[in-house]
């Protein structure tokens, strides 16, 4: 982490999906492990590296995440907990997913881990049919097929209308 | 009703009324007002060649007031010269004519040749507007694809097209000419009182939506919007978009057909891309035309003698059946009130239910496994009834294996009520993110937990699983007598309770291993089952190969399920006093002490339709049941109560371990102690367990007020026996303590530690260095068990190789039967006065 201090001003260009270019600093960027690779290998930060898989609106959400974990990596956890989970907070499911996204591709972990913990909190408690609803799947069992698969585990029901 | 026969098809909707036609030939037969329920039935067509459809259409002609039904089919007559085709001017042998039928009166005139497609593709999209009625003519290579008939002229016109735009076609086209592939996607309607054109390009994801500002003018074409694929994050549907209804409150209205979803999309709004608002309700395809409700009357509307205006509401049963028929087969009707919807459409907003947005399915599957992963029990089983995707997701056998890689174990409580058939497993998953087990935000976050003013906590164990019963089919005549007496109100069905005697069914809790179950028969304590709780599955393990000796002193067996990692196979071992008698001494495997017992073992490898001697097995002295089995580490552990008290403790071998690789006991050596004689109350308080990975010895010294929590870091290595908390009992506030046996059963990601108190009936949980926390368990009157389980996915069909053990399934077996005292819920309640009756009972015994 040393040496990246020391690089603090050297800036590189990440390119999204639809074409918004964001100027980043190299020690946020090595937040993820995909970018960390890729400069450790022979691609040139001078370059603009192009991320087809990340539109704008996400990466910058991405970059905000970098940027206070780059930042704040010595300063106190409690911080940086309560930064992550406002952080997500009343993000929509299709942000969610992808910043989700984003952060596989990236191979940033911590984001990953929020963002698959916060899709993981909202199914829980949930009756399956508003779980339907918040993924927006389509139901494909009949309604015999429906009840014998609830009546397999009625308990879990219990509770819900 | 049969389809065929009353079925009627939807044409098109003019003024608030509608045409109807029927379906074989498409000919128009019924004019209907559906919001007042009148119709009237059109006079019979003249023959047509049956071999081809008609299109129809109904209009109004607003200089004589006129209703007018128009009708074109293919005449019987032979065409024999050339006829202007009216749209395109071109001269063809076309048998298509067209008849009108003015609403009024009886009959049909022919008014002459009728357009068509080369291709004989019907006419798409019938919308009336301004005194015509308009469609799609779907046809190769021509710019004059709007047909209108005039109902005032009554002609067949071309309408001048929009300019539409294309970048690029191949091979070029003619000037106004568009596509093959522009006209399939392509739908007309109406909006607003101006004809509209929906463009849809679905190589560039467009959508184009012209319409034709003054009536006629081709120059008043305007692209009203330009809908792209950028200004949204939802998917994107080809197909055809029918416009249906511009609203006053600026947003558009489509009809998806291939999506079955009226569209929504409105420009004005900040987040302005298509919402997809799937119509469900009927598992069928749907239809949708635009419609403006009127409370006109058909009576009003239509003049002349020749006309009986019938009413639906008024006419005889038969006909409201159809119409139920025909709304059950899913030929539904969106109407649209543009007067109304606008309130509406905000809710549609707020809704936004079905929008087609993110999906799960649309994740890689590592991240999909990783979100499932981070659910508890319940929200998993509960997934599984949302789709058969994410059914067959979590019913995955790499799914289930992740899922057991990374699963907790948690404690599994029963009752123990004796007059009852306890078949209900309750599993304890305490919330597991942010700070652990904390009781606090636990009471607020859950809705049923009461945080009463005392803090204290009350959690209603939700998580129930099943076991079988041991004599299903006798269950099953059970329940068909109860079934007879069982009344049946109002044709729902009240299943009874039915009674059955815990001798015959009960069956007893043994061990837990790799998330299996071995259940044993209570008599004996001889193995019988091992299922999942989960999946619901269960083999029945095979018949002993004899009974145990049941001459005095009785002797229960022992057994157990383990795991063995070299052959992948998972054995039941079975201990018992066999019937003959032993003639020569032969030592105890565990003790080394040479008599001449009778304890011997068996095993069965699951799959296997039978059991293997394997020799002595080791034995108390006096009578007692090894207790506490444990799996870990291929392997199942005991503690053996086999005091010998002035043996120095050092060279006592009280931990017991089967180990299911090698097919041998060994003993395993014990943690260190300062004292060097174990006195036999002492052992009597000892228990044995696995806390993570370790084999956990938990001593408790009511002499002391302490208990130590001695863990094997290494396995079998007697050095690696670490002290992990020593709990000074004096100074933990808040609680009384108990005295007794406290049974490890878990030790959490969050740090904390679960005991299960079995005189207490209550689960303690230990929060490190800070307090413990006695949850009793009440719900029932009884006293309770538990035992560590770790909840697993994963099929028995997958971990049980062979043919000779079917798996069975208690879901499709006795599941539904309700037992006795089966209905009442379990509590986990911190409540001070619940414990004191074990307080009383304590100190009078």
């Amino acid at each position: 982490m040393a040496s990246s201090i020391e690089n603090n001003n050297e800036k590189l260009t990440l390119k999204s999906s639809d074409g918004e270019e964001f100027l980043v600093e190299k020690h946020v960027a090595l937040q993820s492990t995909l970018l960390q690779n890729m400069l450790d290998s022979d691609c040139s930060s001078a370059d603009v590296i192009p991320l087809p898989k990340i539109d704008a609106r996400t990466l910058a959400l991405v970059l905000g995440y970098c940027k206070k974990h780059a930042d704040a990596s010595s300063s106190k956890q409690g911080e940086l907990n309560s930064f992550d989970s406002e952080f997500l907070k009343d993000m929509d499911m299709g942000a969610l997913f992808n910043l989700v996204l984003a952060a596989n591709f990236m191979e940033i972990k911590g984001l990953l881990d929020i963002a698959a913990q916060k899709i993981a909190d909202t199914i829980k408690d949930k009756p399956h049919q508003e779980v339907r609803e918040i993924f927006h799947v389509e139901n494909d069992y009949t309604p015999e097929e429906e009840a014998a698969v609830r009546e397999e585990n009625r308990w879990a029901f219990e509770g819900f209308p | 009703m049969r389809p065929k026969d009353h079925k009627l098809n939807l044409v098109n909707s003019c003024n608030g009324f509608l045409c109807l036609s029927e379906p074989s030939r498409n000919d128009p037969v019924v004019v209907c007002n559906p919001i007042t329920g009148e119709f009237i039935n059109l006079p019979v067509p003249t023959q047509a060649d049956e071999s081809t459809k008609s299109d129809c259409g109904f209009g109004f002609n607003p200089k004589t007031n006129q209703y007018v039904v128009i009708r074109m089919f293919d005449q019987q007559e032979k065409v024999c010269g050339r006829v202007r085709e009216p749209i395109t001017g071109r001269e063809i042998f076309s048998p298509r004519v067209a008849e009108i039928h003015t609403l009024g009166t009886d009959s049909w005139k022919r008014i002459g040749c009728a357009p068509s497609s080369t291709y004989g593709y019907k006419l798409e999209f019938p919308s009336y507007l301004n005194g015509a009625l308009h469609w799609l003519l779907m046809d190769y290579n021509i710019s004059e694809y709007i047909a209108s008939f005039n109902f005032v002229k009554d002609i067949f016109q071309p309408v001048p097209p929009p300019p539409l735009r294309r970048v690029f076609s191949w091979p070029p086209l003619r000037h106004g000419m568009i596509s093959w592939e522009t006209m399939k996607n392509m739908s007309l309607g109406v909006l607003r009182d101006m004809l509209c054109i929906c463009d849809h390009n679905s190589d560039d994801f467009e959508i184009d939506i012209w319409v034709m500002e003054k009536y006629g003018v081709q120059e008043t074409w305007t692209r009203l919007f330009c809908i792209t694929a950028t200004t949204e994050g939802s998917r994107w549907l080809r197909g055809v978009y029918k416009p249906i209804s511009y609203l006053r409150c600026g947003a558009v209205l489509f009809f998806h057909r291939l999506a079955n979803a009226v569209v929504y999309y409105n420009a004005k709004k900040p987040s302005c891309y298509l919402k997809f608002l799937k119509v469900r309700g009927v598992k069928s395809k749907y239809e949708a035309i635009a419609h403006t409700p009127s409370f006109i009357t058909l009576n009003d509307a239509v003049m002349g003698d020749n006309l009986a205006t019938l009413s639906i509401t008024s006419r005889s049963k038969p006909i409201l059946l159809m119409q139920r028929k025909y709304m059950k087969r899913g030929r539904k009707t969106r109407g649209f009130n543009t007067h109304k919807v606008d309130k509406e459409l905000d809710d549609y907003e707020k809704q936004q239910k079905l929008n087609l947005g993110p999906s799960l399915e649309d994740l890689p599957r590592p991240i999909s496994f990783d979100i499932l992963l981070r659910l508890p029990t319940k929200a998993l089983l509960i997934c599984r009834c949302v789709c058969k995707t994410w059914r067959n997701l979590i019913s995955d056998q790499e799914f289930a294996k992740q899922h057991f890689s990374c699963a907790e174990s948690f404690p599994l409580i029963r009752s123990l009520s004796p007059t009852h058939i306890p078949r209900n497993l309750y599993l304890f998953e305490p919330p597991e993110h942010s700070s652990g087990f904390d009781l606090r935000e636990h009471c607020s976050r859950y809705g049923d937990a009461h945080y009463m003013s005392e803090h204290h906590f009350h959690m209603k164990l939700e998580t129930k699983l099943k076991i079988p019963l041991r004599n299903a089919e006798l269950a099953m005549n059970s329940e068909g007598d109860a079934n007879v007496s069982g009344s049946s109100k109002g044709g729902v069905k009240r299943k009874r309770c039915i009674k059955l005697k815990p001798k015959d069914h009960k069956l007893n809790l043994v061990n837990s291993c790799n998330g299996f179950l071995c259940l044993s028969e209570p008599a004996q304590n001889d193995p019988v089952v091992v299922c999942n709780p989960i999946t619901g599955e269960f083999i029945n393990l095979p018949v002993l190969t004899q009974a145990a000796n049941k001459s005095y002193p009785k002797r229960f067996s022992d057994c157990g399920l383990g795991f063995s990692p070299m052959t992948n196979d998972y054995k039941v071992i079975r201990m018992f006093d066999q019937r003959e008698r032993v003639y020569k001494r032969v030592r105890d495997p565990i003790t080394g002490v040479e008599d001449y017992s009778r304890r011997v073992a068996e095993i069965n490898t699951m799959g296997t339709g039978s059991w293997k001697r394997i020799g002595r097995a080791p034995s108390s002295h006096y009578g007692y049941k090894l207790r506490f089995p444990s799996y870990l580490n291929g392997a199942l552990h005991w503690l053996l109560i086999d005091f010998n008290v002035d043996e120095p403790i050092v060279e006592r071998n009280y931990i017991v371990s089967f180990n299911f690789d090698k097919e041998r006991f060994i003993a395993i050596p014990p943690p260190p102690r300062n004292d060097a004689i174990i006195s036999f109350h002492k052992m009597e308080d000892i228990s044995l367990g696995v806390l993570r990975d370790w084999l956990c010895i938990c001593d408790h010294d009511d002499n002391y007020f302490v208990m130590e929590i001695w863990v094997m870091k290494k396995y079998h290595v007697q050095e690696s026996w670490t002290k992990l908390f020593r709990i000074n009992t004096t100074t933990t506030p808040y609680n009384r303590w108990l005295s007794g046996v406290y049974k490890p059963i878990t030790y959490l990601r969050s740090g904390d530690i679960l005991f299960f108190h079995r005189l207490g009936n209550a689960v303690v949980y230990y929060k490190a260095d800070e307090r413990v926390t006695v949850l009793k368990v009440c719900g029932v009157k009884s006293n309770y068990e538990a035992i560590a389980h770790t909840p697993s996915f994963i099929s028995l069909k997958d971990a049980v190789m062979g043919d000779n053990s079917p798996v069975l399934n208690i879901k499709s077996r006795c599941a539904g039967l309700k037992l006795q005292g089966e209905t009442k819920a379990l509590f986990l309640s911190e409540k001070n006065e619940e414990l004191d009756s074990y307080f009383d009972l304590s100190s009078k015994s």
